[in-house]
Formats: C-alpha cells, structure tokens, sequence
C-alpha cells in the first residue's frame, strides 16, 4: 500500500506505508482515514524529507540487524549543521522518535564542551541572571568548569 | 503561490545557515538538553534562571536519566562500578570506564607484558579499563567539605561492607566505617552531580518474647517508581534458643523521602525459616531485590536446592520464588539475561558446562526454562554478569576479570589500569550518571 507526500516545495514522494508510519504523525492520519490523498507537509522541504524517508526506509530493512543499522545510523547523521538542523525540526514534526533521539544527541554532542556564555550565543538565549547571582552558581558548581 | 506555513520562525537565507540553532523550539532545546553530560548541565545551570529550574524538575531528571540509560545500552562497553578487597582487608570501590584503544590514549602499548597465560587460537585481546576518578578511588572526602566526620569516615576506609548497589545513578554503599567514632550504616551518593548523604543503621532490639540470638543481617537498596522513593531494607535473623533451632525475621525499611526507619511487622516472614546464604548471593531486577537463600531447616533434612527470597521495593513485600529441580551439584548464581531474571548454574572444577537457566516470565515457576548451555574454554572460578551484545563477564581461575563472546567464542581479559590486580574482586554493577537529587528530604 503506497502512500503520496508532498514536501513544501510541492514534490510529490511514493513511499510504501510501512515506511511512512515511521513517523507517528503519518500514522495517526492513516488511522484516521486521512491518508487517501497526497499528504501535505508543509513542514518538510524535499530535500529533507528525501533524507527522513531514507532513515525510515532502513530502519524497515534493518530491523533485525541491531549492528548494521547502528552502523548506518551513526553514518546518516554525520552531516552539517544546517541539515542537523533541518533533520531536528523534520524529525520533531514528524514525530519519529529514532531520528528525533539520534538529532538531539548530535546537537548535545556539539554543545556540551561549551561555556555558558557559548551557549547563550549559540542557542540565542538571554542572561536573565544579575552578575552576582551568576557568580554564586559558578562558586557552588567550580568543578563543573574544570578540565 | 502563497507562501509556505511554519510551525516556527520561517527559514533565513543561506548567509545565516550557521545562526539557525538560534531559533529552535523550547520543546525541542529541552530535548536536546536531556542527553548532556550531567557535567554540562552542572555548568549550564547558570546560562539561564528557567534552566536552573528545569534541571531540577522531576520530569526532566527523569528523562534525562532514560537518556543516559540509553546511551548506556547501545554503548558496547558501560561504565562499571567494583568493589574490591585490598591490603589489609579494606574494601576498596573504583569507578571503571573503558577506553576504546583508537581513542588518543592507547595504553595498550604499555601493557604487552601482560597478556594472559592462556592463548588459545580463538584468539585473545587485552582490553583497557581505565579507573575514571584520579584519585583511583571513589573520592568521597572532597565531596563532604566541611563535614569532619565525613572525611574521617572514607580515607579510614571501610571495614565491613553490607551493601554495595547503584541505582539511577545513586551509589549506595552500606557498612561499618572505620573512623571515630565509628559509624555504622550506609552512604547515598551521586558522584556525578557531587551530593552525598549518611544515614546511621538503627539501633536494633533483640525481640525480647524468647531468649534470641542474633545471627545474620543482611541488606538492600532499591528503588520504587511507584512513588518515586529510594529504600533501603534491613534484615536481623535471630536464632531461638530452645528445643528446636528456629528462626526470627527483624525487618526495618528506610525511605528516602520521609528520612527515616520503620519497623515492618507484617509479614509472614517474621517466623519463618527461610535464610539468606551470603551477600553476594543476589540481585536487584525490576525493582525488586533478590537473595539467595535457603528453606527451613528441619532437623535431618537437607536441601540441595536453594529459593529465591525476593523484596518487592513498592510494595514492601517478601516472597519466594523456587528453582525447578536442578539435580546438580553446582554452585548457582543469580543474573539478568535478556531482560530476565536467570540463575547459572556453574561447575568449580575446571572446564565443566555452565547453564543458564531463564524465568521466561517473571514470577511464575513454571516458566523457569533452561535457555543455553555455554562453556568458555578458559577454566573460571564464578560467572559474573551479562552484557547485552552477548557477552559474558567471568571472574577467571586467577579472579582476572574475563569477557567471554558467547556467539563468537572470543575471550577477552580486561585490564584494569589504576588498582592493584592482586585485589579480589567482589562486585561489579552498572552505573550510569543522573541528575537525581535528594538533599532536603526531596527526592527528585
């Protein structure tokens, strides 16, 4: 049983429905009867989507062999940031908790050896600390800061 | 065309590619947040004030620790926590992490000299475990600053230990401290986010309805996820003296959460016979802690078979759970195997078969079923522990700790850098690092 998706730059994907409900998004709209036309994702450009269907096509395959498909994992998500980023978003929207799972422990990797102040930059975030206060975080939690 | 919808801020031009982490959904830097390194959360604590608050909620510790579980499992070598015995009888406890030998420090060079006695044509390689705390043991003194007692309590050393678990994340190491004044009772510690906490083992009353005789206590630590609280049980089994040896059961239950210990009365356990062999007979699986033991005594009456005296950590209830009959006059050992709980039955003469029996389905004796019969080609004194890629911890003839493929065959000796190989080890168990907390009375 094939499914038709349509990524936000109007490419239309057939994808066996094994695969598709890999993402729980797109099950519960086959669930609920909604799968009968094209289904829009506005979310996903192709380029995106091409890469989700992939992981989600291997994760059919492989099912059984736990090594190759690590292997494969570890392989897909060696990308750049822009794609990681993409893929995040897409995984998150698609509800594909593998993929999601997999993103976010990259991005993590990316981030954990940083400071706080790399951080704020990085993610956009505002100190809403006063200086004093921030101070007495780090004093409690020195170690934290060392090598 | 009318422009496409977006759940978030619209994709920015190619020149700002790199800056797109900058718009990332709340739900989703949570999710990330969730598989750090507790080390870096420690030092993200102060990025921003809903931050600190987050790291303390119980469901973010939750989730991070499934996290961290998770990273555990696919990770083809955990981080394991041992418990040995040293000089002079003091029981030492080393944090072991292994090292991959492509990883920048390969001290497999060093240790050339040291490969095993015994190479077969399967084929041997020597891998490196590294003790993870510099100081090669659990450093608990720089943890406790300001607390004399403490300090005093860990570089003495330990004299006795009666419990030695780790669960979540929280090392729980239980027994008599060699300090003064001497302490008697059980240590709760997260290494990984530096909070620790001692609890003394109450003063226990010999019942005093008959002339009774202590004659073995025995521990344990578990978790219930009913209520989200840490436990610790205490067992006193007394001897009555009179015509007939029998038995009392004294029962104490520490919770975490209201701080203290209560007396457990209601149990059918209180006048029965049944007694738990040795400390090391046991396991903690599915929340519930199991021992080894044996059933009632009679006099005359002998029994080959050991049970199973299991305590329920929720619902703070003992049970027993029987063997089928082995008719084997091996030693047997309880583990986890495929999620299961198991018991191997294994030979101290050498090269003998070792079977894994199963419990296909917790709780019901007859789903005991004998799963696989392995038989590594290297002569062992006990099995130890699975590892879930199908492999099997030994402790060799020489208590060397031995890894042992059971599909492929393959052994591998582990070398432990940092402590001394002439030590014996007593315990090995999983650990991996959490955010929980349990300063103030709260559990989270």
């Amino acid at each position: 049983m094939a499914l038709e998706l349509k990524s936000s730059d109007n490419k239309i994907f057939e994808v066996e429905e094994l695969v598709a409900v890999q993402s729980e998004t797109i099950k519960s709209l086959v669930e609920d009867g909604c799968a009968d036309n094209v289904i829009p994702l506005p979310n996903v450009d192709s380029k995106t989507l091409e890469l989700v269907l992939d992981w989600c096509k291997n994760h059919v395959d492989m099912k059984l062999d736990e090594e190759k498909l690590k292997e494969y994992e570890d392989k897909f998500i060696e990308v750049d940031q822009a794609v990681l980023y993409d893929l995040l978003l897409a995984a998150n929207y698609l509800n594909i908790k593998d993929l999601l799972n997999r993103a976010c422990q990259k991005v993590a990797d990316m981030l954990k050896g940083k400071t706080p102040e790399q951080i704020r930059e990085t993610l956009n975030i505002v100190n809403d600390f006063s200086p004093e206060e921030e101070e007495e975080i780090r004093k409690e939690n020195l170690w934290a800061f060392e090598e | 065309m009318a422009p496409p919808q977006y759940k978030v801020a619209p994709p920015l031009g190619r020149r700002s590619r790199r800056c797109r982490l900058k718009s990332l959904p709340e739900e989703l830097v949570e999710e990330i947040l969730a598989w750090l390194p507790v080390k870096s959360l420690v030092r993200f604590k102060c990025v921003k004030k809903s931050w600190t608050a987050l790291f303390q909620t119980p469901n973010f510790i939750a989730k991070h620790l499934r996290s961290s579980q998770s990273k555990t499992k696919n990770h083809p070598n955990p981080t394991l926590l041992l418990e040995i015995l040293g000089e002079r009888s003091l029981v030492s406890k080393y944090l072991l992490q292994s090292h991959h030998h492509d990883e920048a420090n390969d001290h497999r060079s060093v240790y050339h000299d040291h490969l095993p006695q015994y190479h077969h044509d399967v084929g041997s390689v020597s891998d490196e475990w590294l003790v993870l705390e510099e100081e090669r043991r659990l450093p608990f003194v720089d943890y406790f600053q300001g607390e004399n007692m403490m300090s005093g309590l860990f570089t003495d050393g330990l004299l006795r230990t009666n419990m030695f678990a780790c669960i979540n994340g929280i090392i729980c190491i239980g027994g008599l401290f060699n300090c003064y004044p001497s302490f008697h009772g059980f240590v709760l510690w997260n290494p990984a986010i530096r909070e620790g906490k001692t609890v003394a083992y109450p003063i226990t009353k010999t019942p005093d309805f008959v002339q009774a005789k202590k004659s073995f206590s025995f521990f344990a630590f578990g978790y219930d996820q009913i209520s989200n609280d840490y436990k610790v049980v205490r067992v006193e089994r007394y001897t009555l003296k009179s015509a007939i040896t029998s038995y009392y059961n004294s029962f104490y239950l520490y919770s975490l959460r209201a701080d203290s210990w209560t007396q457990i009365f209601s149990t059918p356990f209180l006048h029965s016979n049944v007694s738990v062999d040795t400390r090391h007979d046991e396991i903690y699986f599915n929340g519930v802690h199991h021992w080894l033991g044996f059933p009632n005594e009679e006099p005359g009456e002998r029994y080959n078979n050991r049970i199973i005296i299991s305590f329920d950590m929720s619902h703070e209830v003992f049970q027993i759970i029987r063997f089928p009959e082995f008719s084997t006059s091996k030693s047997e050992r309880l583990a986890v195997f495929n999620d299961c709980l198991a018991c191997i039955l294994y030979g101290i003469t050498e090269c003998i078969d070792i079977d894994i029996w199963v419990m296909r389905e917790y709780g019901v004796e007859d789903s005991w079923t004998k799963q696989l019969v392995v038989n590594p080609p290297v002569p062992i004194t006990c099995p130890v522990r699975f590892f879930g890629n199908g492999e099997f911890l030994l402790f060799d003839k020489n208590w060397a700790m031995v890894l042992y493929n059971i599909g492929s065959q393959e052994i591998r000796i582990l070398q432990c850098t940092g402590y001394p190989n002439t030590s014996l080890p007593l315990e090995l168990i999983d650990y991996v690092e959490s955010l929980v907390s349990f300063t103030g009375g709260n559990v989270f």
